[in-house]
């Protein structure tokens, strides 16, 4: 408690860090919608070729991939011992 | 809750889409379509997936897509597609979707951009955007609303492309007003000029000489959906007849003594514009089949070659005489007069256009006052009468050099005294040698240089006599008027064999 000048100074740092995270993950994600979103959209329309359909399946698996990964990093950074780890 | 919205919007797409050309026909009505009838749509997004999804959607409305990943790229694209519209994120690898719009508007000020963000919320800069973009979606973005927000800024496209155009012509009009004449017989001519102008018929222009039929050819280009092609103007009484047909479809290498390589005739420089043969009555005949065919078949062979080159020329023939009367005669081919007659545009001679007559005289006046810095103020009553009975065979060409060899030597207004047209009529140009311009029309004769040192002769000593007259034969201050020196003068006037009197003024 004495040491005055770092804490709240490391605090406010690490807030403005988790803006910009935030802020980078959220329009990562976004994008990640958009892929899904666009080829669930083909998806639903009928006149589609079967090669079509899979490339766009494949799309919306890949984005939830992608997706899942930056999620599982944000949940690394989460976790008490991951926040202790990163300086 | 957002989700929702768009789940439903997603249903109604199911519907719009699989009926593709459905969805494509609200567009319809509008004119048709740029770029060969298929509209280019340049998609700007680091996303690979994003562009190959957006490529796709874009095909089905039957548009052309074009991708960029980054900015460099996306202005490469910009300046070698000409893209009608561009849909662009807001966050690239090496610049950001603003610079890029800035950019491209510095390209294409008519570019519609939309701008496709997946920043969470709009902000200031989003909204400040907005007045250089067209729009702008936010992702995951809506199939319909995408679509229709592209045909919208294509539309937008059509518009401001229209609206340009008919500037351009309302310009080229009121250039060609100036140029020509305010007469009604000038308006009229204007008036189908512009109405032929838009179609891709080939015109024939009769006037007399000096009356602006290259003036009018140009009008016709300027204002034709080719004026951004070539204007290839051929003087078809200037090319001798042996080298005709290689001037105008091209030799290849060895074709003839002489042809050292290949090159490219006059037909192949204006692919994709207008070629303007003037004087076409000077054609051989032997050229006049080959043009023929050219029109026809619309590919032409250069001399020598044997492979046929493709070519879409719009052709503007011009002539000074009745051409019905000489292709009557059999002087030219009928069958390529009606090919290159589809329209005719005649040009009234000088001296029925008595209106046009004393503007022009007033314009060519002030422009030069303005070249020779002098402040004539205008004509004097006498010398207008003298401009109006005059019969002008050279037409406007004639009444400019007129005006502006008078306009040298007057000091404060053109008087008669200063009008050449009237000294030929008087049989006062005492000179020994006929006026240049005869020289000009027998010059087969003559070597250029020969022409050129006797026409020189003609209208120093013509000019000579005037300002002679005009300072009643002060020759120092005739000298001061024409900025050379005394001994100069004095030199030229005995060569000349000038006598005049030194008079007391």
């Amino acid at each position: 408690m004495g040491n005055m000048g770092e804490e709240p100074l490391s605090q406010a740092e690490e807030l403005a860090a988790m803006k910009v995270m935030a802020g980078d993950t959220a329009h990562e994600l976004r994008n990640l919608l958009a892929i899904c979103s666009s080829a669930a959209q083909f998806l639903m329309a009928e006149e589609i070729t079967p090669e079509f359909r899979r490339q766009c399946a494949q799309k919306v698996l890949q984005g939830i991939q992608r997706a899942s990964g930056i999620l599982d990093h944000l949940a690394k950074y989460a976790q008490p011992s991951g926040r202790e780890e990163s300086p | 809750m957002e989700e929702q919205t768009k789940g439903d919007s997603v249903t109604g797409l199911i519907s719009a889409c699989s009926t593709g050309p459905a969805l494509s026909s609200f567009s319809g009505g509008a004119p048709a379509p740029l770029n060969d009838g298929k509209c280019k749509v340049l998609i700007v997004d680091d996303e690979e997936a994003i562009r190959d999804l957006i490529s796709d959607l874009l095909k089905r409305e039957g548009l052309v897509p074009l991708v960029a990943m980054d900015g460099k790229t996306a202005l490469q694209q910009l300046r070698a597609e000409l893209p009608d519209a561009m849909i662009v994120d807001l966050k690239l690898p090496d610049s950001d979707g603003l610079e890029i719009l800035r950019q491209a508007k510095a390209l294409d000020e008519d570019l519609p951009v939309v701008i496709l963000t997946a920043h969470a919320k709009i902000h200031g800069a989003v909204e400040a955007m907005r007045a250089a973009a067209f729009d702008y979606l936010a992702k995951p973005y809506d199939h319909q609303e995408l679509v229709r927000v592209v045909h919208r800024a294509l539309a937008q496209r059509r518009l401001s492309l229209k609206i340009k155009q008919i500037s351009q012509q309302t310009n080229a009009g009121h250039n060609l007003t100036q140029i020509m004449g305010p007469s009604e017989s000038i308006g009229r001519l204007i008036g189908d000029l512009n109405r032929v102008a838009k179609s891709n018929f080939n015109v024939v222009i009769i006037g007399e000489t000096g009356s602006g039929k290259e003036v009018v050819a140009q009008a016709i280009h300027g204002s034709s959906p080719r004026a951004k092609g070539p204007f290839v103007p051929v003087d078809s009484g200037a090319i001798p007849e042996t080298l005709f047909e290689a001037e105008l479809f091209g030799h290849e290498k060895g074709a003839f003594t002489g042809a050292a390589g290949c090159k490219p005739g006059r037909f192949e420089q204006a692919n994709g514009g207008t070629l303007f043969l003037d004087e076409i009555l000077n054609m051989p005949l032997t050229a006049q089949v080959k043009v023929l065919r050219a029109l026809q078949e619309k590919s032409i062979f250069r001399v020598g070659g044997t492979r046929p080159i493709k070519i879409d020329v719009r052709v503007l023939a011009a002539g000074n005489q009745d051409l019905d009367a000489v292709v009557t005669a059999g002087r030219f081919r009928a069958d390529l007069f009606y090919r290159l007659n589809e329209f005719t545009l005649r040009i009234p001679p000088l001296r029925q256009r008595k209106e046009d007559l004393l503007y022009l005289a007033k314009r060519f006046l002030d422009l030069t006052n303005q070249e020779l810095k002098k402040t004539v103020h205008g004509f004097s009553e006498p010398a207008i009468q003298a401009l109006l009975q005059y019969p002008w065979p050279g037409n406007v060409r004639q009444l400019r050099s007129t005006i502006r060899r008078a306009v040298l030597l007057a000091g404060e207004m053109v008087t008669e005294e200063h009008l050449d047209i009237l000294h030929e009529n008087r049989e006062a140009r005492r000179t020994a040698s006929p006026p240049a311009k005869a020289q000009t029309a027998t010059g087969a004769e003559h070597s250029l240089k020969e022409i050129v040192a006797q026409s020189r002769t003609v209208v120093e000593r013509e000019v000579l006599t005037d300002i002679l007259r005009q300072t009643g034969g002060n020759k120092a201050r005739a000298a001061r008027l024409l900025q050379i020196d005394y001994k100069t003068i004095q030199s030229k006037i005995k060569h000349y064999g000038i006598s005049f009197h030194e008079q007391t003024s």
